[in-house]
């Protein structure tokens, strides 16, 4: 039995036999995959990567693999794969911070996360310019003034912007620590459960940057990354 | 391995990196519009900063200074501290000027501020040049004069011809009718009227 499935708008769902998904605290999650299938069609446009028997569904895009040896390689990225995209320039004139946000990802066929705050997106600026470019790059440079606020592909696909509030974590069970690495901030968990585990939370004490599950036919394991 | 695929990720994130840094230089623009508040909109060359802002802040870098613009007017748009948030207007060509407003009390001509136009509580305007006849009138042909003021005197003179007898204390005069005069005379300059009147 697979511990991690993918699939595509037909809803047919294939094991996934080895990957990793790399979920920042800061930007869009990805996700290096091997299926088990050779039918490449069904796995183009939006995915879904479910993993633990469904306790955990990821919604992303597939941007980038192809046949190898019958089974198909293939990179997801999280939400709709659209940041690179190039958008025009566009001059604002008061104008709300969820306005601009909207516009952007809107250009970029992505989503606002309905959570994020009000107030933040009600902060209003006296004028703005959007300098053409990647939607990555001018959704940057709208955030650059506000330095307390970061962004980040969430699991369902939208992206969320605000300030971390740094909630605890999941109580999880037979959590193992199987290595400390304190020079990098990077802790190898043994843990069944541990596609819980989010960036922007806290585990143990420790502020989570970066949480990385590798899959393989008869586990996933969590690897966490820490600090500021 | 496909060094080409590395390099444009490394140059997307170069890209993303600097990007704020654009926000720093100063792009060549149109004025389309100044509004009442004196703000211009915009319409730069750059075609990554089209349609361009609008209300755009003018500086002059004087204070105290104010500018009307013709429509078309060639400016540099920028971003005050590379926020782009705040579009504003600087630098200028030539022909650009409509009306150009100073607020000011005093008006320095020269660095030590003994030479100066200056307004006075009253509403009068001040000119002040510290030497005698410092102040002059032309029409740029190489013809001018000192501008006088009320109270300074003048002199003038003129000739005329005697008609008649000169009895002085009921006695008669040597001077007889025919005789040419030279008169002299000496007078000040009135306040006059509202407006100064420059002759011809």
């Amino acid at each position: 039995m697979a511990f991690a499935s993918l699939s595509g708008a037909s809803g047919a769902a294939y094991d996934v036999v080895s990957g990793v998904l790399t979920v920042p605290r800061s930007g869009v999650w990805h996700a290096d995959l091997v299926v088990d299938t050779d039918d490449a069609a069904s796995l183009s446009g939006a995915l879904t990567l479910t993993l633990g028997e469904g306790a955990s569904a990821w919604q992303g895009t597939f941007f980038r693999g192809g046949d190898v040896f019958g089974r198909i390689e293939l990179r997801m990225v999280g939400g709709a794969g659209g940041l690179a995209k190039q958008l025009p320039g566009q001059s604002y004139r008061a104008a709300t911070l969820g306005t601009l946000l909207e516009d952007i990802l809107a250009g970029a066929g992505e989503s606002l996360d309905v959570t994020v705050d009000a107030d933040l997106k009600a902060q209003l600026l006296p004028a703005w310019t959007r300098i053409a470019g990647p939607a990555s790059t001018q959704l940057l440079a709208l955030l650059a003034p506000l330095p307390a606020v970061t962004w980040r592909v969430l699991q369902g696909g939208t992206i969320w912007v605000g300030e971390e509030s740094w909630p605890d974590a999941p109580a999880l069970d037979d959590v193992q620590i199987l290595d400390k690495d304190a020079r990098v901030g990077r802790w190898p968990l043994g843990v069944t459960t541990g596609y819980q585990l989010l960036p922007g939370q806290v585990f143990q004490g420790l502020q989570l940057q970066v949480v990385e599950h590798t899959i393989t036919t008869d586990a996933i394991r969590t690897t966490i990354w820490f600090g500021s | 391995m496909n060094f080409d695929r590395i390099k444009s990720q490394v140059v997307a994130i170069v890209t993303q990196l600097t990007a704020k840094y654009d926000a720093f230089a100063l792009y060549p623009a149109v004025v389309v519009a100044q509004n009442a508040d004196g703000t211009l909109d915009l319409s730069p060359d750059d075609e990554r900063l089209k349609p361009g802002p609008q209300h755009a802040q003018i500086r002059l870098g004087l204070p105290g200074a104010s500018v009307t613009v013709k429509k078309g007017s060639r400016v540099l748009l920028g971003f005050e501290g590379g926020d782009l948030s705040k579009p504003i207007a600087t630098l200028w060509d030539a022909s650009s000027l409509d009306t150009l407003t100073i607020t000011a009390g005093t008006v320095n001509l020269n660095a030590s501020g003994d030479v100066a136009v200056t307004q006075t509580g009253n509403g009068q305007i001040k000119l002040i040049s510290p030497n005698p006849g410092g102040i002059v009138l032309g029409d740029g042909s190489g013809d001018e004069a000192p501008i006088a003021r009320v109270g300074d005197l003048v002199t003038g003179s003129g000739t005329g011809v005697l008609a008649g007898a000169v009895i002085i204390n009921g006695v008669p005069s040597p001077l007889a009718p025919g005789t040419t005069l030279v008169a002299t005379f000496l007078g000040e300059i009135g306040p006059g009227g509202a407006t100064i009147a420059v002759a011809d």
